[in-house]
């Protein structure tokens, strides 16, 4: 293979780099933190897409595939760096939530900072799941200091509990 | 070569989600979700080979397929996030 071939296929591996790191920036920007060491994640896509169109079949559309799948790895690695590195928590559109809060549990916490409540109902809605399960979760936020319980009875409600308060 | 190809996008997909479950426990380790990606994967396969060729050997088409299952599902599984962080139902 030549240089120039090989060039070409570091490109389109670049190509597919740049369309994960837009799609990471989009989740990034709704989940509402802040995208990190995005070079890093297209200098790897460049260099997996080129070396997987190598080793598989020398076509520009399997270095751009690899390019996809090698940013996506990267984002993947550097989150669970992220995580260890903040002692086990990792960061939310609410702030920094323990390792145990799930993904459900996680887009509860945004909706209720995002239109500042949530309730039972609404989070069985979006999940699907059942009502107890649902209490469980919700409480399990409300004991960990991440929603307040607010009124009583069929008004109930949870609030986001933000940085100062807590 | 047809079945293999999906199986190995069905693969891809499997990679891709216990990957993501790795990152968050709960919900997306449900096996309803893991046969989930895994259909995605092999869907992102057979597309991939239906709009290019398939590489020549074996083994070089089922890499493909697997890679393209990988990456079909990561598209997916980023749009459906995308979703419900913009106030879309997660199921």
């Amino acid at each position: 293979m030549e240089l120039l071939e090989l060039l070409v296929l570091m490109g389109f591996g670049l190509l597919g780099g740049i369309v994960r790191t837009l799609l990471g920036w989009a989740k990034a920007y709704n989940e509402g933190y802040k995208l990190q060491r995005a070079w890093f994640g297209l200098l790897i896509s460049t260099l997996s897409g080129a070396l997987a169109a190598v080793l598989i079949a020398e076509d520009p559309k399997i270095a751009v595939i690899a390019g996809l799948g090698g940013a996506d790895i990267v984002e993947a690695l550097w989150k669970g760096l992220a995580k260890r590195a903040a002692g086990g928590s990792f960061a939310t559109a609410a702030g920094v939530a323990p390792i145990w809060i799930t993904e459900r549990q996680m887009t509860a916490l945004r909706r209720a900072k995002l239109k500042g409540r949530i309730t039972i109902a609404e989070y069985q809605e979006f999940t699907g799941v059942s009502k107890r399960t649902a209490q469980r979760d919700i409480d399990a936020l409300v004991k960990a200091g991440y929603l307040l319980c607010k009124g009583k009875g069929r008004g109930t409600y949870y609030a986001p509990v933000t940085s100062k308060k807590k | 070569m047809a079945w293999e190809i999906l199986l190995a996008g069905f693969a891809g997909g499997l990679v891709r989600v216990l990957l993501a479950a790795r990152k968050y426990h709960g919900w997306c380790e449900k096996a309803a979700t893991l046969s989930a990606s895994g259909i995605v994967g092999a869907l992102a396969a057979a597309a991939f080979f239906f709009v290019t060729d398939i590489p020549t050997g074996m083994t070089a088409a089922l890499l493909a397929a697997g890679l393209a299952g990988y990456v079909g599902a990561d598209v997916v599984e980023s749009l459906y996030k995308i979703r419900a962080a913009r106030g879309g139902r997660l199921v």
